[in-house]
């Protein structure tokens, strides 16, 4: 499953990609989930996890099984859409969005707060948590969305498990906390639950940024290690849904090992910080 | 006539006219000056005398009227007065006589002069008789009638001469007002003739002066826009315009030899724009082309009709990227094509030297065709198509290399100029075309890159996922391992409980059964004679029946020793032929007594002796051959002991060798397949209904498995309905050498099972507890340390406490237990950053969290706690839940780990 890059000439393999493509449109038409254009190879790795798993020897039978059985249509559902995330991941990122970009979003008088693919909301706490330390959080409205329902409850929840507890406070210490991060939290058992209050002006929805329109004008959006998971052409798609969705001179923030990949997009954004990755739009 | 003539003239005339007006008036002004003197002079001076003589007579009068009234006043000095005064008036009518030649006025005046001779008479007289003091005389004379007439008569004569003059003075003045009028009149007239004269000249001047201007001015205006050929002005006037005109014309001439020139710069200059824009508007053309093709397509669709070819095609060298085949390798390859099917040249492979493209690439030459043939090549459009008048083909070269050729066809000729625009524009093409080439070049590689890196990251958040899902899972098998452990130890329990109860019901039942076997046996032998035999024979059921309640007593409580454990086992040397000689003892009266052959052999390749434990081994034997005389009616029952093959031990899954095996065959009923490892349960039979034709507990085989087990060993099981059984007990026997020394009594089956089975290690993690966790607190206030270690005592946490840093590096090196510290940061000697430096010096303890209790909520203090070490920081005065949320979060790993 490594070198998902290549696609080899083995006949074997030319059938798979069929047949992962005929699940994907069989999805689609079925279940309206829009996966045609996610990333080849991570779809492969996926739908191949989800046979093992299964115990399923193709993916034509994987299909069978899919258009007939919900649960593990939601079970693949889960294997395309649950992602990594963590609080504060990459510090440094939060720090230059302490920094840089919310002294800007100081000036407004009302700030609106996109953070696209907020997974199980480790994210959008860290958001939270940002912005009431940078006494922003009483003007501010955060939506945070994402594709799989099933992420949104947990993220609903604000609880974590207490095993990437001290990550957590080292990232949240790298990213500048002005606080104690256990100000924060209170453990039970091996969870670690988050003060309700941060959630406050957090709405929590599903959107899918495939199939579904802009649905406000906004002033930060934070799409960050989403469209890794896509082809370039849904990449350019989503991008140009983004530019549509961010106010002129509003502020745009990738994963750390994703770019501006249209080159017409690259024109409306100057570059913040160009490690962060953090774009302001110009025009 | 030139202007100066003309302006002389003109205003020559009306200087003079000027002049003469002036000198008139000044004139006249003198006339006037004359008439005026005159009249103030003669006249005034006249009524002036006129009005003296008058004063004079009244003032003679009233001097001599007052010497008449006051004769005392009369004075020689008085009298003098009065003399003088009639003279002064005597002088004033001779002065009037001698300037006047008017008779009426000398008849006047001299009538006049009389007058006042005699009134100077008559004074005189009045006088020398006031002289002479003859007072009344005087007055009486100078109140007759005769001297008042006197003085009337000077009066009225001298009003007369004033009343002349005043008439002579008014027609004067009436002759200078009109002589006056006159000359303003004159004055008038001369200065309107003198206008009218001034502007008739200037006139004509002025109209002679600017017609010749307007002439000049209006050739020159329009040859204003007409610098190529401007008009020339016509001599006519021999004023100084002459000289002008023909200066313009000259200029004229040069300008127009000038506009020439320029013109022919101008067109020069406009072609080497039109160069340059055209270069600049292709070179602006491939700004921020993506790729070779799209620059070749926008390239060539320009410049085509620029340069006015009606046909044109875009090779590109390709090939031949190795070193080795580099000028081997190469061809070129249409890439873009002008009013051409590039569906025909695609594909097209032409190598360097061969055609005329070829040979342009080798030449780096152009080369010109004209003169085309008529079936060379046609230029197609909707209504029809012609052979081009010429074709051009050009290099583009980079470094030196035609890195690619151009081809082109038009119905003309190749202008120079557009053959100097390609020129120019291709020595750009090279540059751009390799720029463009890298471009594209550093384009993929960076999208190549970009690519990757966000493979690289789904990967990683693929593994990270994975990880996840890894230790959900695990901790899933996790849950159910301790759920099962739970139900293992509850059964266990269960089944603890059940062999005690057992074993304790057993003893219970033993002792008062035992005494009913015994009291049934008294009974049975009668040796009292007292019963009748129908008693005796119940009493020897009853002790048949009990016998064979003990026996299942027996089992069961062997059977739950074995289960449970406690079944020991004491090896020995143990010899066959003792253990074939007490079976045959046992077995033979039965196989007699129900007509069966009963056979024991041993293998003579066994040695005599093993080891084992006999008791046990004899158990299984006995329970298995008397199942085998239980379900046999007929045949024979066969006892074996023999070494098995080495295969067979291999796959009953023996490593210890050698191994004993011990057969028991028989010809009974035999047992169904699928039931062969049914009866090896306990209290289990073939059917429920044999235990009512057999007897028996059914718990015989189940412990004998149990024996077998307990010893390492196992018994398998054949049979074949109605043709009878084999039972094989498989014994490994340990060499006996090996066991020289005393026999060992081993406690647990442990001892025989291959591998302890250790309990699976897993990643995850129960909740974290506080519980037996020890804590370091740094601190120098006895109070905090008090507050602390009372509330962590009652979470079960053992506590160690240090006053100051350099006692808590002394409490870490004893106890290198610690699960955690909580450190105070102001304190004497040496504070909490220096300690937590002092202490991640240590390798042992760089990992071990390290919580700084801060004072101050300063952000530098919090910095500095990190720098210094510190894994989190909590502000004094601790909150207690949050305290103990934070130790979990921080004791976490360490919970795993150990």
């Amino acid at each position: 499953m490594r070198g998902g890059l290549k696609i080899s000439e083995c006949p074997d393999e030319e059938l798979e990609t069929l047949e992962i493509e005929l699940l994907l449109e069989g999805i689609y038409r079925y279940y309206g989930f829009d996966f045609r254009n996610y990333f080849s190879p991570y779809l492969h790795r996926r739908v191949k996890h989800r046979l093992q798993a299964e115990n399923l020897p193709s993916v034509s039978r994987l299909q069978e099984q899919v258009l007939h059985d919900p649960g593990i249509m939601g079970r693949l559902f889960g294997d395309f859409t649950v992602n990594v995330t963590e609080m504060f991941r990459d510090p440094d990122f939060f720090l230059s969005l302490r920094r840089n970009v919310l002294p800007a979003l100081k000036e407004l008088t009302h700030v609106r707060i996109w953070q696209a693919g907020c997974s199980t909301g480790e994210e959008s706490y860290s958001l939270a948590i940002l912005l009431r330390e940078e006494g922003l959080s009483s003007k501010t409205q955060i939506y945070a969305t994402d594709l799989n329902e099933v992420s949104l409850e947990e993220a609903k929840k604000g609880s974590f498990p207490i095993a990437s507890m001290q990550k957590y406070t080292r990232n949240y210490l790298l990213a500048g906390g002005k606080k104690a991060f256990s100000e924060y939290y209170t453990v039970d058992g091996d969870r670690v639950n988050f003060n309700s209050a941060l959630s406050n002006n957090t709405i929590f929805a599903q959107h899918d940024l495939v199939t579904d329109r802009s649905f406000n004008e906004f002033d930060l959006i934070l799409c960050r290690n989403v469209m890794i998971y896509f082809n370039k052409q849904l990449q350019k798609q989503v991008q140009n849904l983004l530019h549509e969705s961010l106010k002129t001179s509003g502020f745009l923030c990738l994963g750390s090992k994703e770019g501006l990949t249209v080159s017409s997009q690259v024109q409306c954004y100057e570059p913040m910080d160009s490690n962060a990755r953090i774009f302001r739009k110009i025009r | 006539m030139r202007f100066r003539s003309k302006l002389f003239i003109g205003f020559g005339s009306i200087l003079l006219l000027m002049a003469f007006i002036v000198s008139l008036s000044l004139m006249m002004l003198h006339d006037q000056n004359n008439s005026i003197n005159e009249l103030v002079l003669t006249h005034y001076d006249k009524i002036q005398l006129a009005t003296s003589i008058e004063s004079e007579r009244a003032n003679t009068a009233k001097r001599i009227l007052d010497l008449l009234l006051d004769p005392s006043r009369l004075t020689p000095q008085e009298i003098m007065l009065i003399r003088e005064s009639r003279q002064k008036s005597n002088l004033d009518i001779e002065e009037f006589l001698r300037t006047n030649d008017e008779n009426q006025k000398r008849e006047l005046l001299t009538s006049l002069q009389r007058i006042n001779l005699a009134y100077e008479q008559d004074v005189n007289k009045v006088l020398d008789l006031l002289v002479a003091g003859k007072r009344e005389e005087a007055t009486h004379l100078f109140h007759t009638q005769a001297q008042d007439q006197v003085r009337i008569d000077i009066q009225e004569k001298s009003s007369d001469l004033q009343t002349l003059e005043h008439t002579e003075m008014y027609n004067l003045l009436t002759q200078s007002t009109q002589s006056y009028n006159f000359t303003i009149r004159l004055i008038i007239f001369f200065l309107v003739l003198a206008l009218g004269m001034g502007m008739a000249v200037s006139r004509w001047a002025m109209l002679g002066v600017s017609r010749s201007i307007e002439h000049v001015s209006d050739v020159i205006t329009r040859g204003r826009n007409r610098t190529e050929q401007m008009p020339r002005i016509e001599i006519i006037s021999k004023d100084e315009i002459g000289p002008i005109a023909l200066a313009y014309n000259q200029m004229a001439d040069s300008i127009e030899q000038h506009t020439q020139q320029e013109e022919l710069y101008k067109q020069t200059l406009q072609e080497k724009t039109l160069l340059e824009t055209k270069v600049s508007e292709i070179i602006t053309l491939f700004q921020g082309i993506p790729d070779l093709s799209t620059m070749a397509n926008l390239f060539i669709n320009k410049i085509s009709p620029i340069i006015k070819a009606h046909f044109g095609v875009f090779y590109i060298r390709e090939g031949g990227s190795d070193e080795n085949e580099r000028m081997a390798g190469h061809y070129f390859t249409p890439l873009a094509s002008y009013a051409c099917n590039m569906d025909l040249v695609k594909g097209q492979r032409i190598h360097v030297g061969e055609g005329l493209v070829g040979q342009c690439a080798q030449d780096h030459q152009e080369i010109l065709l004209s003169n085309i043939p008529k079936d060379y090549f046609k230029i197609h459009s909707g209504l029809g198509e012609a052979s081009p008048h010429s074709i051009l083909l050009l290099p583009i070269e980079f470094e030196g290399e035609v890195v690619a050729v151009l081809e082109f066809a038009s119905f003309h000729n190749f202008t120079l100029f557009e053959r100097n625009l390609l020129e120019r524009i291709l020595k750009i093409m090279g540059i751009t075309l390799h720029s463009v080439a890298r471009q594209v070049q550093v384009k993929s590689l960076l999208d190549q890159s970009q690519t990757l890196t966000e493979e690289l990251q789904v990967q990683s958040e693929e593994l990270q996922l994975q990880h996840e899902e890894l230790r959900s899972t695990n901790e899933q098998l996790e849950k159910q391992y301790r759920e099962s452990e739970q139900k293992t130890q509850e059964i266990e329990k269960v089944s603890q409980f059940k062999t005690e109860f057992l074993a304790n019901m057993s003893h219970e039942l033993r002792t008062p059964l035992n005494s009913m076997l015994i009291l049934a046996q008294t009974f049975a032998e009668n040796k009292e004679g007292n019963l009748t035999p129908k008693q005796v024979e119940y009493a020897a059921s009853i002790h048949s029946a009990g016998k064979d309640l003990l026996e299942l007593i027996n089992d069961i409580l062997d059977l739950s020793k074995v289960e449970s454990g406690k079944m020991s086992i004491l090896l020995s040397e143990v010899s066959l032929q003792n253990l074939k000689n007490g079976i045959e003892n046992q077995f033979s009266p039965v196989a007699h007594q129900k007509g069966l052959l009963f056979e024991i052999e041993i293998s003579p390749d066994l040695p005599q002796t093993f080891i084992t434990d006999q008791q046990h081994v004899l158990q299984i034997l006995k329970n298995l051959l008397s199942n085998a005389f239980k379900f046999t009616e007929k045949g024979h029952i066969r006892l074996k002991f023999y070494q098995p093959s080495a295969e067979t031990i291999h796959l009953k899954g023996f490593t210890q060798t050698p191994v004993l095996a011990v057969s028991v065959t028989d010809t009974g009923t035999g047992i169904p397949k699928d039931n062969l490892e049914l009866i090896f349960e306990a209290f289990r039979q073939v059917d429920g209904t044999m235990s009512r034709k057999y007897g028996g507990t059914g718990l015989g085989l189940s412990i004998c498995r149990e024996l077998a087990l307990l010893l390492g060993g196992t018994i398998e099981a054949e049979s074949e309905i109605g043709k009878g059984s084999i039972f094989t007990l498989y014994l490994p026997t340990p060499v006996s050498t090996l066991l020289e020394h005393e026999p060992t009594v081993i406690d647990q089956v442990a001892a025989f099972s291959m591998t302890p089975i250790e309990k699976p290690k897993f990643l995850l993690p129960k909740p974290v507890s506080l519980e037996g966790k020890t804590v370091l607190i740094v601190d120098d206030d006895m109070r905090n340390i008090f507050a602390l270690t009372s509330l962590l005592e009652t979470h079960n946490m053992n506590v160690l406490f240090a006053e100051n840093g350099r006692e808590a590096l002394d409490t870490l090196s004893d106890h290198s237990a610690i699960d955690l510290i909580l450190m105070d940061i102001m304190m004497p000697e040496m504070d909490g950053y220096e300690t937590m430096r002092a202490i991640r010096q240590i390798p042992e303890f760089v990992a071990l969290p390290i919580i700084a209790l801060t004072a101050k909520a300063m952000k530098t203090d919090r910095e500095k706690c990190l720098e210094a070490g510190a894994s989190d920081y909590i502000q004094k005065p601790v909150i207690t839940e949050q305290l103990l949320s934070l130790m979990r979060v921080w004791l976490y790993e360490r919970g795993t780990k150990n």
